[in-house]
């Protein structure tokens, strides 16, 4: 587990959630992009790419729990397999989710993902328990109860975010990146934010470790873990104020 | 606290679609619910892999401008070069011996022989500069163990408007005899001298038999053949 709280309640299933904003966004997008110049064209590709990609991710670890088993890294290469035909076939203009509703939009990603699990299953891929993958990945550091008992969340937020700003915004951008996503230097070098060598990132990283160690000391913090909530606090003021920290670009 | 953000929601938010005040309750529910901070965290660790997906890699623009480069340099050899090849075949006062594969052996020049002066033409010869080889071989006998040399000084001759000593060193070569592909060359070097001379109805002979051979200039001496001829401005 990534967080030390307690569940409280099993996670939602998959289900359509009739308020998701997403699906109706995909459809504007997809008008958009039939009607663009270049310059807004790109700029709408790369958001419909993000959000399609997570729309088939989705709906494809949904399908892959209900009738099979598959590996994390199998359900990626579906979706990446999925979401680059269907950008493929934008581009030649055989699909057009813009003439499409987000109901419809819904209804066919979710089939679109769920033939990708079922040929992956037929193909034989490596059976291994998906419901793993639903719970993401172990965070480095994030693990303890007992620093939210000494510290307040807000406190050590106010406090860590204190020392990430010295930090240049695309140091701080590869920190998120491996602290939080866990990304391997290679990935964090090819995140457009960051943009360098693996070996850069990790003399990077090196310093921001290093810098943060010691600025929390100082600060009276010990930063051995990260408390429960640390995440969305530094997203909100970080990731949602793209002009604190991930306006590297 | 009863009910848990749904993963659409998750996706709203990581993609920035969810209003100010609607994002702030979603918020707070994250802030003190694990399962759902975890299942955010998941939501936006795969929106930030969508980019490595997309964007480009510095890495991967040098990979992909050393593609480039690589493809140009395959235009260039297998389209260019052949065409600008071509088309220097097609002049043959444009032609340049090829030194470098051709070396002038002065070992075994006889004694008495200006080694020095010989291999100072042929580098002039290499660094295209006709006038200094003339310069460097007018009144000087060349053996025939430099015979190659005498080659250059032809090609040379013709491009420093003097075809009819080019025609004369050329003689003294007895081209018939020559190797391959000393020969060949040489009666290209002849048939640019006797144009620029103005001996036509010799070029066109000499055009006619190089075309009618398999040799390294028969396709350049077919577009000559039928063409009329450049007289030298100097004449």
């Amino acid at each position: 587990m990534l967080f030390s709280r307690g569940v409280d309640h099993p996670p939602p299933e998959a289900e359509d959630d009739p308020h998701a904003h997403w699906p109706e966004r995909l459809v504007r997008l997809g008008q958009t992009l039939g009607a663009a110049g270049s310059r807004e064209r790109r700029e709408a590709l790369g958001e419909f790419w993000g959000i399609l990609h997570l729309a088939l991710l989705r709906y494809a670890r949904a399908h892959a729990r209900r009738i099979g088993r598959l590996s994390p890294d199998d359900v990626l290469d579906i979706v990446s397999e999925k979401a680059s035909d269907l950008i493929a076939r934008l581009d030649l203009k055989e699909w057009d989710p813009g003439a499409s509703t987000p109901a419809l939009l819904r209804s066919f990603l979710s089939t679109t993902a769920r033939n990708g699990v079922v040929d992956a299953l037929r193909a034989g891929r490596r059976e291994v328990l998906v419901g793993d993958d639903l719970e993401p990945r172990g965070g480095r550091g994030i693990e303890s109860a007992t620093q939210e008992d000494a510290v307040r969340v807000d406190e050590f937020v106010r406090a860590l975010l204190g020392c990430l700003a010295v930090l240049s915004a695309r140091a701080r951008r590869a920190w998120f990146l491996r602290v939080f996503y866990d990304f391997s230097s290679a990935e964090i070098a090819r995140h457009p934010d960051v943009s360098t060598s693996p070996a850069g990132v990790d003399a990077m990283l090196a310093r921001c470790r290093e810098h943060v160690r010691s600025c929390m000391n100082l600060k009276g913090i010990g930063f051995g873990e990260l408390p429960a909530g640390t995440f969305v606090r530094l997203w909100e003021l970080t990731e949602r104020d793209r002009a604190a920290l991930g306006a590297g670009r | 606290m009863n009910d848990h953000v749904s993963e659409d929601r998750l996706i709203d938010l990581a993609a920035g679609l969810v209003p100010g005040g609607e994002s702030e309750s979603l918020l707070a529910h994250l802030r003190g619910c694990a399962s759902c901070e975890s299942r955010f965290v998941g939501v936006c660790r795969d929106l930030e892999r969508t980019k490595l997906r997309t964007a480009p890699s510095r890495s991967r623009l040098v990979a992909i401008g050393a593609v480039a480069v690589l493809a140009a340099a395959i235009l260039v050899a297998v389209v260019l070069i052949p065409i600008l090849r071509s088309s220097r075949y097609v002049d043959p006062s444009a032609y340049w011996l090829p030194v470098e594969e051709e070396t002038v052996d002065l070992r075994a020049a006889p004694p008495g022989v200006d080694e020095a002066v010989f291999a100072e033409a042929a580098e002039a010869y290499r660094r295209h500069d006709p006038a200094r080889v003339v310069a460097l071989l007018t009144g000087k006998t060349i053996p025939s163990s430099h015979d190659p040399l005498k080659l250059l000084q032809a090609s040379a001759l013709l491009k420093t408007a003097d075809p009819i000593s080019a025609l004369a060193v050329l003689e003294s070569l007895h081209v018939e005899s020559l190797p391959q592909p000393y020969r060949d060359r040489a009666q290209w070097i002849r048939l640019g001298a006797l144009r620029a001379a103005g001996r036509d109805a010799e070029a066109e002979a000499l055009a006619a038999d190089i075309a009618s051979r398999s040799g390294e200039f028969a396709r350049a001496a077919r577009s000559q053949s039928g063409r009329p001829s450049r007289k030298n401005p100097a004449q």
